[in-house]
């Protein structure tokens, strides 16, 4: 159990998040309050969606309804499990997520701020998903891009966990990537259940609530409470620097339709204590529903020898030797995209 | 308490697919499934009895006859097992016809006549099985793309395709745990893994997938 108690660290972390958060709030209100037209989304019937509607109506509900579940995750051989608390307040979302399966892991989000404890090493890692805040500017800008590359299916109607849902399904219209048929619970249009779909229809990748509480008392002062409490904890940050690809020499000579840059960091790998701490670049990609992220690191035959494709449910792997360097690409698409994306990368230094 | 074994695998998976377990008997039904190959083509195929419970009959019907079909050109194509596996795609596939036939006759059923409905679901569940089974034995894979397709999709730049990816032709291999590239998967998970398509359960998503990789 952890103390009450907080450090003097971790006093010195917290007002300084709760200073940003405070500085940030009205710009946070403002860029997640939902715009017309996802408040019109809301109302329209299934059948009058486009895609932007039903994505913002996904993300209004995370924003509106409290709830408490448990999600089930399948995906290749791995079967995953966690229980869920979400509150929120129509701006702000603060959620705990305990895993049920694996390691023992507590996982808190405060927005884009996120607090994973690892009860048995007795570490707290701190990060900001700075990924969330592209996503919410593709959804405000009503970007067209997605139904460039995805076609709308005819919605259907269904039940998750005992609630009424709308079915709704994008396919893609290319072999770059996955396709998604995606459960919303019919009134608040929250996602109860996700399908990663194959080229041919099969499922690649499930994850749903097999019991939701909806509306369920879940107090944001109570988790973020929690999420404060970390004496015993060592506190650890990745090292992550924002960098532009070009000035760290790489280039995309031919792109991959539909993934836009998304961003650009050098990091530190290896959090553990007994792992060995090294540099590497990390280039993400995205077309607004699946990431790619490149990992670049300088050759080292005792580290890098295995080059090939792996897969796990959705999740592809690419692994490649490109003179002085090693790329590791990883996303949720076909392998053809991370090789389309292990092609058209070039060193121009 | 559930204990594996106490109770049929049957009746555990189809209390963890209704939502019926909670706390301990929750946690340790999903380690049993996760560890037991049995038990996750048992898993399986509760969810797709749960799609044809709550989805239009027709739309699965003709998805699971395409199945089956594929699994029977599959079979045809690996001799030493198509006498036997054959036979079961061939009875499955004429099967799943009839029971979308007698899907679309049961809503002409009277609306206390669940027997009718659930007979044909017990039925569907054990074709489904059978052809898991089947297409496991099989060695069944999906299609998997080819190199001349991303020849064609990258413009076929001459620098670019004098280049070759050690990539095996027969398709992506099964991740194996490094702790090296779980620790690029959990950075892909943090920093990139993400979607406009649920910001919020895709967080959830990668939260539970971290959780099980450590």
């Amino acid at each position: 159990m952890r103390s009450r108690c907080a450090p003097a660290g971790w006093l010195a972390l917290r007002v300084a998040t709760a200073a940003l958060t405070l500085l940030v709030s009205p710009w946070i209100g403002a860029q997640t309050r939902p715009p017309l037209a996802a408040s019109m989304a809301a109302d329209a019937s299934a059948a009058e969606r486009s895609v932007n509607d039903w994505l913002a109506r996904m993300h209004e509900a995370s924003l509106r309804r409290t709830y408490i579940g448990t999600y089930v995750i399948s995906a290749g051989n791995t079967l995953s499990s966690a229980r869920i608390w979400h509150a929120c307040d129509g701006a702000q979302q603060v959620e705990r997520v305990e895993s049920l399966t694996g390691a023992p892991r507590s996982t808190f989000r405060h927005n884009d701020q996120v607090l994973t404890f690892l009860s048995e090493s007795r570490v707290v890692v701190a990060e900001k998903r700075e990924s969330l805040a592209f996503f919410q500017n593709l959804l405000q800008a009503n970007d067209s891009s997605l139904a460039q590359f995805y076609l709308l299916g005819t919605p259907g109607t269904g039940r998750v966990a005992g609630l009424e849902a709308d079915v709704m399904e994008l396919r893609p219209k290319d072999s770059l990537r996955f396709g998604y048929r995606v459960w919303t619970e019919t009134k608040s249009g929250l996602v109860i259940k996700l399908q990663t779909l194959a080229g041919d229809g099969s499922v690649l990748e499930q994850a749903a609530f097999t019991e939701l509480q909806l509306d369920a008392s879940v107090s944001m002062a109570k988790l973020a409470e929690m999420m404060g409490q970390t004496a015993g904890y060592k506190l650890e940050r990745p090292e992550l620097v924002t960098v532009v690809a070009a000035n760290e020499g790489w280039v995309l000579k031919s792109t991959v339709p539909g993934f836009k840059p998304v961003n650009c960091y050098k990091r530190s790998l290896g959090v553990a204590p007994t792992a060995q701490q090294r540099s590497t670049l990390q280039w993400i990609f995205s077309d607004g529903l699946a990431s790619v992220s490149l990992f670049i690191d300088a050759f080292d035959p005792r580290r890098h020898g295995r080059a090939g494709m792996f897969a796990s449910g959705a999740t592809h792997t690419l692994t490649r030797h490109m003179g002085d360097w090693w790329l590791t690409a990883v996303g949720e698409v076909p392998a053809q995209t991370l090789m389309a994306f292990a092609q058209g990368l070039e060193r121009n230094k | 308490m559930i204990k594996p074994g106490t109770q049929s695998d049957e009746e555990l998976i189809s209390a963890l697919a209704d939502g019926q377990l909670h706390g301990e008997e929750f946690a340790r039904a999903v380690a049993w499934v996760a560890d037991n190959d049995e038990a996750r083509l048992e898993w399986h195929a509760y969810h797709l009895i749960g799609d044809v419970l709550r989805s239009g009959e027709a739309m699965v019907s003709s998805r699971e006859l395409g199945f089956a079909q594929r699994l029977q050109l599959r079979l045809q194509q690996e001799a030493p097992v198509s006498s036997v596996a054959g036979l079961t795609a061939g009875m499955m596939a004429r099967q799943l016809a009839a029971s979308a036939d007698s899907s679309r006759q049961s809503d002409e059923l009277a609306s206390n006549d669940g027997s009718a409905r659930w007979k044909l679901l017990a039925g569907f569940a054990s074709l489904v099985t059978m052809g898991l089974v089947g297409w496991y034995v099989a060695g069944g894979q999906r299609d998997i793309p080819q190199l001349a397709q991303l020849q064609l999709q990258a413009g076929g730049n001459g620098v670019l395709s004098q280049q070759s990816l050690a990539v095996d032709p027969s398709g992506p291999q099964p991740m194996l745990r490094d702790p090296q590239l779980d620790a690029l998967l959990a950075a892909h998970r943090q920093s990139g893994g993400g979607s406009a398509l649920a910001m919020s359960a895709g967080f959830v998503r990668n939260a539970a997938f971290e959780g099980a990789a450590r």
